[in-house]
């Protein structure tokens, strides 16, 4: 009976046992993992930001030189196409009409909307009035 | 009775060197695992640190830079005095000359009334002023022709730089 006995069978936890659940622990973790790899990401899309405000406001600044230059002048999408981007940025500028067109003609100008994007995610986005 | 549970303790065997071994692996790979997360954790939150400071720091100065250059008035009398790469003089719609220079990391302003002379920033590391004409591209050469200014900033915060360039229309330019 005594030789029989549980405790002598009892033979624990195999290797590969082990292996096994270290695999499915690991597997179970590493979406936990893109979490840590999130904030360490948000490092570089921080300054990114900042980057992308700023060259959002030297294109608003650009255009709203031009209008007023312009004795309050029609706009076009590419009106601060000129100037330089930081590297990675990438700006779109939207004009919108009273009448719906893209561009405006001056006594037509509503609104303007400057976005900008580091690859496809957008960093800034600046819209002001030009109603007159 | 005795003589069987004594057999039984008998055959109960320690620990082989070798399973003490494996366990040694299994475990230190286990640590190892565990101790990437709370590093990465420990560098992220190190890095985040560093980058709410310095930013807070760039935005700030980004935002004195813009307001007060703006104050520049752009008038036939030309109330710019001085124009380089690292010197930036002008008198404000109050009247006050103000001077922005920049040398051995440290970005300084004077006022002439008031006399102020301080330093708003002694970590960039890059600094220079651009001055541009109508067309937001040219460099502009004489006072008459200086429409836009701009910054090209690097402020360094523990040897991670941060750069950021901006720019600002003059006051009363047409």
């Amino acid at each position: 009976m005594f030789e029989r006995s549980p405790l002598h069978k009892q033979r624990g936890v195999s290797l590969i046992e082990i292996v096994i659940i270290i695999i499915v622990l690991g597997v179970v973790a590493t979406p936990f993992s893109d979490g840590f790899i999130s904030v360490s990401k948000s490092f570089s899309v921080d300054i990114e930001v900042l980057q992308s405000n700023a060259y959002a406001q030297s294109c608003a600044e650009h255009i709203l030189y031009l209008r007023r230059a312009g004795g309050y002048a029609g706009l076009v999408n590419t009106d601060c196409d000129d100037l330089p981007n930081p590297a990675g940025l990438v700006k779109t500028v939207t004009i919108a009409s009273a009448s719906g067109d893209a561009a405006c003609a001056s006594g037509d100008c509503k609104s303007i909307e400057i976005v900008v994007t580091s690859g496809g995610q957008t960093r800034a986005n600046i819209s002001f009035l030009l109603m007159n | 009775m005795l003589d069987s549970a004594y057999s039984i303790r008998k055959k109960q065997n320690g620990l082989t060197l070798i399973e003490l071994v494996v366990s040694i692996v299994v475990l230190s790979i286990i640590v190892m695992v565990v101790s990437q997360y709370i590093e990465s954790s420990v560098e992220s939150y190190r890095k985040t640190k560093n980058n709410v400071s310095a930013l807070s720091k760039l935005r700030l100065l980004d935002e004195r830079l813009s307001k007060e250059i703006r104050r520049t008035r752009y008038t036939a009398a030309f109330d710019i005095a001085t124009f380089t790469s690292t010197s930036y003089e002008f008198t404000d719609v109050d009247g006050i000359s103000v001077t922005y220079s920049y040398s051995g990391n440290t970005l300084s302003i004077d006022y002439d009334n008031p006399v102020v002379s301080s330093p708003i920033s002694n970590q960039l590391t890059a600094f220079t002023f651009n001055y541009y004409q109508a067309d937001g591209i040219t460099a502009a050469g004489s006072i008459a022709d200086i429409k836009f200014v701009e910054w090209v900033m690097t402020l360094s915060e523990n040897g991670v730089n941060y750069s950021l360039t901006n720019r600002v229309m003059l006051r009363g330019v047409l």
